[in-house]
């Protein structure tokens, strides 16, 4: 008998009482938690297989499912906390690094939650949205010093490549590979019908998504995968993805087994092998050589198309950021601690990077401060839970925001954080056919169109709250928002009043 | 005339369609009491199809076709075609011998469980609305006009 | 335009519905040499059984004949067809003309000759084709009747099946060494005879009846073997024949049936035939017979009707099919079973379970299915379609079969076939 430490992570209660045997759940669950037994007629669970992603509990139409915590108890120790031994259990076991999927589920500060908008009483009226004009596309690119116009009227300056965004949303980096292709269907059919911008990732693009190539974001990173010449002319601007938050320092790694023919196709790998994302490019070791990199992209799109690069937040984040403008970016995006991914070393993913609200505020700051803030457009990420956090960020200096997270959970992500498996029971992080099918694009990205213009829909309550009627008008507008709960440093990091001053 | 049309492409194999179908025919129309206490046939057919890699599915009901074999075959006059075209089988006059699984093209009537009349789709005529529609997760079945149906074949 | 049909079943409603559906004006007369409105042969037994009652004995609504418009006259039986006048005289002097007739006059039972028995004297001894059989049947029977059935077809089989449990025994005679000859390999038979005998039915097979016995009514009955049975009641169904003599005396072609097209035009313009009492070509065999089958007639009757409103329509294809079940074991075949030799049949049996296919030339020509699986129609439209086998997605006899055996695309062309269906 093994030693190992085996108890489940949750309990799976049945209510026999509402359950019919229909064995939906039993059909549905990738890990086979679910058993029909047929001599006793009973439907029984395996809970140490379960790892609480709800499919069943969605699909079950009687709802006799619910999934609660395992109630095994450790003796109380607030150092020694369960998780702390299962995590020692799980290595001295395997003796490997534990791996985690999506964003720092960690109790650090969450910024946007110390910060309060303003609205206008009085004074200066507000703007009902429903009534009265309200603006909130933006432009993401490089905008020039001064407008010069002719005699005529007519603009006489070169104006740098713009994607334009109806509204200051994009869906992040998510690769063909670390999700599905009915996923990246999804999101880029969303992105289309919304007129905002999906990104590939660093998967390539399938051939077959070129036609969304006006609403895409085609990335290069460290691995260099699907990048040619073809692809970076497909989409609206190209990423060069130098750090991500959920992993800053770290590379990337899809597995071979999700390496199937189409993946393999559009990665430019054989099927089956690892895709291995170095840690860095290993053309990069200065702002120089990103330079050198910028421009060899631009060079290879007629410099029609913006290029951003991505970083993750960081310790020193404002002067990298003021580096990569300086390098020719034409947008930086900046991507918080608590970003998602497909799979992260837990100890990098829970330790290492900074809250996004601080970084941002730091990197507005810092390029103001060098009068070079116009030189680029910055794009936030890692964790946009909702409407007022991208309002928040735009108040603090953002052009626009990737939701990343936000936009599986739309796809009915539950955040059970096992994408690492492959298994995904919602079709999102998986390559198995019948698992992709789950993902009907038809209802999903109509999901996601429902979720931003909902959020659009928000942002554009609060602003005219505000009396603000363009978003444009609100961006790095730090009057408009106070600090609670918060310190001094932080207020002065942040640039903000606490609440009442 | 609109009908169920099943697409393979989207159908999971859940069979959730079949637990609602089973309501639908139901006395109670009480999904729990439809299940425990009655024994209902669901009119619906799931297939599996094996391939190389996967299985897929699909789910199958009557195709109440402008020419029913199973009217022709009937012997008791139970089944029949009513003027919107929807054929129905009045499980009153059925006496279940299976005339109508022997022609059927389809294979999308069934015996019932309880033995006593074939079951097959009639489109939830009395709900108004084809449960098995409502209910389908993923969109794999649909109830549409010919027109609607021809666009998305 | 007049049209006129003889016959009341299966054909005969199939065709005035027929008619109905592209002539809305048009009289439409039946006559029926029965007393009751169309109803469901095939209930007969049933209605002996006691599981179903006579209101749901029709094969039609109530108001079938007047919502359509159809004039009715019951009890009258066609005397003769005068091809000159174009007019039917029926019984009671009754002259009725028409403009199209319909032939759809069915079968009779056949009755064999044996010693002594006289039907039009001896009352214990029945028929069992006509609701009025049966309920003549079901009236004299007691608990303490003997019954002998001669004939182990389908009729007699039913027959034995309606009167179980209402009457003391019952024997089942035939002459042939298996039960539904007709219908059957002996594998087969003998799984459903085995299943038959289990509620106390007696079977004698290879036997025959020579002699009955009685001073006015039968109650003795002497086989072939020397054998003697006690008999109140002698139910003898040992085969029908078409009835084709009004057809055969106006001169219209006849053989076994009466001749039709596949039109079922007679050879006398505007004379029309359906049903039993025709011929039709078996599309297995490519021989002209007399198929018997509920589904044929209703076919043919429809299309008889469509025809003689000049919408030109050809009748199915027609083959051997039977559906039908025994003390709850459920039999399905169709086409030829397999006493042509045939490249190959399948045989999986269990207890009291069988799927019997008869493939020969790449093509499934015929089956039989005991409580097996639900989804018979599809084995026989490969039959009816002549279907490759070869063209599928897998070997038929490797499983049950499915839709999935078709390929895909085809399969979607059958689903997506909105204009026929079947």
């Amino acid at each position: 008998m093994s030693l190992d430490f085996n108890s489940p992570e949750f309990e799976v209660i049945r209510d026999e009482k509402k359950c019919i045997q229909c064995q939906v759940c039993v059909r549905q669950c990738s890990n086979k938690v679910h058993l029909y037994d047929e001599e006793d007629n009973v439907v029984r669970a395996d809970d140490i297989k379960c790892v609480n992603c709800h499919r069943c509990v969605v699909l079950c139409p009687t709802k006799a499912l619910v999934m609660k915590k395992y109630p095994l108890e450790f003796k109380e120790n607030a150092n020694w906390t369960a998780a702390a031994l299962k995590e020692i259990y799980k290595q001295s076991q395997t003796g490997g690094v534990l791996l985690s999927s999506m964003g720092n589920p960690k109790p650090f500060p969450i910024y946007w939650d110390k910060m309060l908008l303003n609205a206008s009483q009085v004074t200066n009226p507000s703007i009902d949205p429903l009534r009265e004009p309200m603006e909130t596309k933006v432009m993401i690119g490089r905008k020039p010093e001064k407008l010069e116009f002719d005699a005529k009227g007519k603009l006489v300056t070169n104006v740098p490549p713009q994607v334009e965004l109806s509204i200051p949303i994009m869906f992040s980096a998510m690769s063909y590979g670390s999700i599905s292709r009915n996923a990246h269907e999804s999101l880029a059919r969303a992105a289309t019908e919304l007129g905002i911008c999906y990104n590939t990732g660093e998967g390539g693009l399938n051939r077959d998504f070129y036609k969304y190539g006006k609403n895409t974001i085609v990335q290069v990173a460290s691995g260099r995968f699907g990048v040619h010449k073809e692809y970076l002319n497909a989409g609206a601007a190209i990423e060069i993805k130098i750090g991500q938050g959920a992993k800053p320092g770290i590379g990337g790694h899809l597995p071979g087994k999700k390496v199937g023919e189409d993946v393999s196709a559009t990665r430019m790998i054989p099927v089956g092998s690892d895709a291995i994302s170095p840690a860095p490019h290993h053309d990069i070791y200065s702002i120089e050589d990103l330079r050198q990199l910028i421009f060899s992209l631009k060079e290879v799109t007629d410099y029609k198309k913006p290029v951003f690069v991505k970083i993750a937040a960081v310790h020193n984040s404002a002067a990298i950021a003021s580096g990569i403008v300086r390098a020719g970016a034409d947008a930086i995006v900046i991507d918080g601690f608590r970003g998602g991914t497909g799979a992260a070393p837990t100890r990098v993913r829970d330790n290492v990077g900074i809250p996004i609200e601080l970084a941002l505020a730091a990197i507005d700051q810092r390029l103001r401060e060098e009068e070079i803030r116009n030189e680029v457009s910055l794009i936030i990420a890692g964790s946009i839970r909702n409407s007022a956090d991208i309002v928040k960020a735009v108040a603090l200096g953002a052009d626009a925001v990737y939701i990343g997270s936000a936009a599986v959970i739309a796809l009915g992500c539950h955040l059970c954080r096992s994408c690492s498996t492959g298994k995904c029971n919602w079709g999102i992080a998986t390559q198995e056919p019948e698992l992709v099918k789950r993902l009907n694009p038809d209802i999903m990205y109509r999901r996601l169109v429902n979720l931003v213009s909902a959020w659009n829909h928000e942002i554009q309550e609060l602003l005219g709250g505000m009396g603000i009627n363009a978003i444009d008008s609100l961006r790095g507008n730090r009057l408009m928002l106070r600090g609670i709960d918060l310190n001094e440093k932080e207020l002065e990091i942040l640039g903000i009043k606490y609440a009442g001053e | 005339m609109k009908k169920i049309y099943a697409f393979e492409s989207e159908c999971l194999g859940c069979r959730l369609c079949e637990v609602y179908c089973k309501t639908a025919h139901s006395k109670s129309k009480d999904i729990i009491k439809a299940h425990k206490q009655e024994n209902i046939t669901s009119a619906i057919i799931i297939e599996e199809i094996l391939q190389p890699k996967a299985v897929s599915y699909f789910a199958l009901q009557c195709r109440h076709c402008a020419s029913p074999k199973c009217v022709k075959a009937c012997i008791s006059g139970a089944m029949h075609k009513d003027e919107k075209g929807i054929v129905h089988n009045d499980k009153k006059r059925c006496v279940s011998c299976m005339s109508c699984v022997l022609v059927c093209p389809f294979g999308a009537v069934k015996k019932s469980s309880d033995g006593k009349a074939v079951s097959k789709c009639d489109l939830c005529m009395d709900y108004g609305k084809s449960l098995c529609v409502e209910n389908c997760p993923n969109n794999a079945i649909k109830l549409l006009n010919e027109d609607e149906a021809e666009v998305l074949k | 335009m007049k049209y006129l049909i003889i016959g009341n079943s299966a054909a005969g409603v199939n065709a005035a519905d027929g008619i109905r559906a592209n002539d809305k004006k048009g009289s439409i007369t039946i006559i029926s040499n029965e007393e009751f409105g169309a109803y469901g042969r095939p209930l007969i037994s049933y209605y002996l059984s006691g599981k179903v009652n006579p209101e749901s004995m029709y094969y039609r609504n109530e108001d079938f004949y007047k919502s359509r418009n159809i004039e009715v006259l019951l009890n009258t039986e066609a005397e003769k067809i005068d091809m000159q006048k174009k007019e039917v005289l029926a019984g009671g002097g009754k002259k009725l003309s028409y403009d199209k007739l319909l032939i759809a006059t069915g079968s009779s039972p056949f009755i064999p000759l044996v010693k002594n028995l006289d039907l039009s004297k001896q009352e214990n001894v029945f028929t069992f084709l006509t609701y009025k059989d049966s309920i003549k049947l079901k009236k004299k029977i007691t608990g303490k009747s003997k019954v002998v059935i001669a004939g182990a077809g389908l009729i007699g089989l039913k027959a034995a099946e309606g009167l179980f449990g209402q009457v003391a025994d019952i024997t089942v005679i035939d002459l042939a060494d298996r039960v539904m000859a007709s219908v059957l390999d002996k594998t087969s038979a003998d799984i459903i005879q085995g299943h038959i005998e289990q509620n106390d039915i007696d079977f004698k097979l290879q036997i025959s009846i020579c002699e009955v016995q009685g001073e006015r009514d039968v109650n003795r009955v002497v086989l072939s073997s020397g054998e003697t049975l006690d008999c109140d009641i002698l139910i003898i169904a040992v085969g029908v024949r078409p009835n084709i003599n009004l057809a055969k005396e106006a001169g219209i072609k006849t053989a076994k049936g009466i001749i039709v097209d596949e039109y079922m035009r007679t050879s006398v313009k505007d004379i029309y035939a359906a049903g039993d009492c025709v011929e039709s070509v078996d599309m297995l065999s490519n021989e002209s017979k007399v198929l018997a089958l509920w589904t044929n007639a209703s076919n043919q009757g429809e299309t008889a009707g469509f025809n003689m409103t000049g919408t030109e329509i050809k009748a199915p294809a027609a083959f051997a099919m039977n559906a039908i079940s025994f003390f709850g074991l459920q039999l399905i075949s169709a086409g030829v079973i397999g006493t042509s030799k045939p490249d190959e049949i399948v045989t999986d049996s269990a207890e009291n379970k069988l799927r019997r296919l008869n493939i020969s030339n790449d093509k499934l020509v015929g089956f039989v299915l005991i409580n097996y699986n639900q989804r018979a129609g599809i084995y026989t439209a490969l039959i009816n379609d002549r279907t490759k086998l070869s063209t599928l997605e897998y070997d038929i006899t490797s499983k049950d079969i499915g839709l999935d055996v078709y390929p895909k695309e085809e399969r979607t062309k059958k689903i997506w076939n909105h204009k026929g269906g079947c």
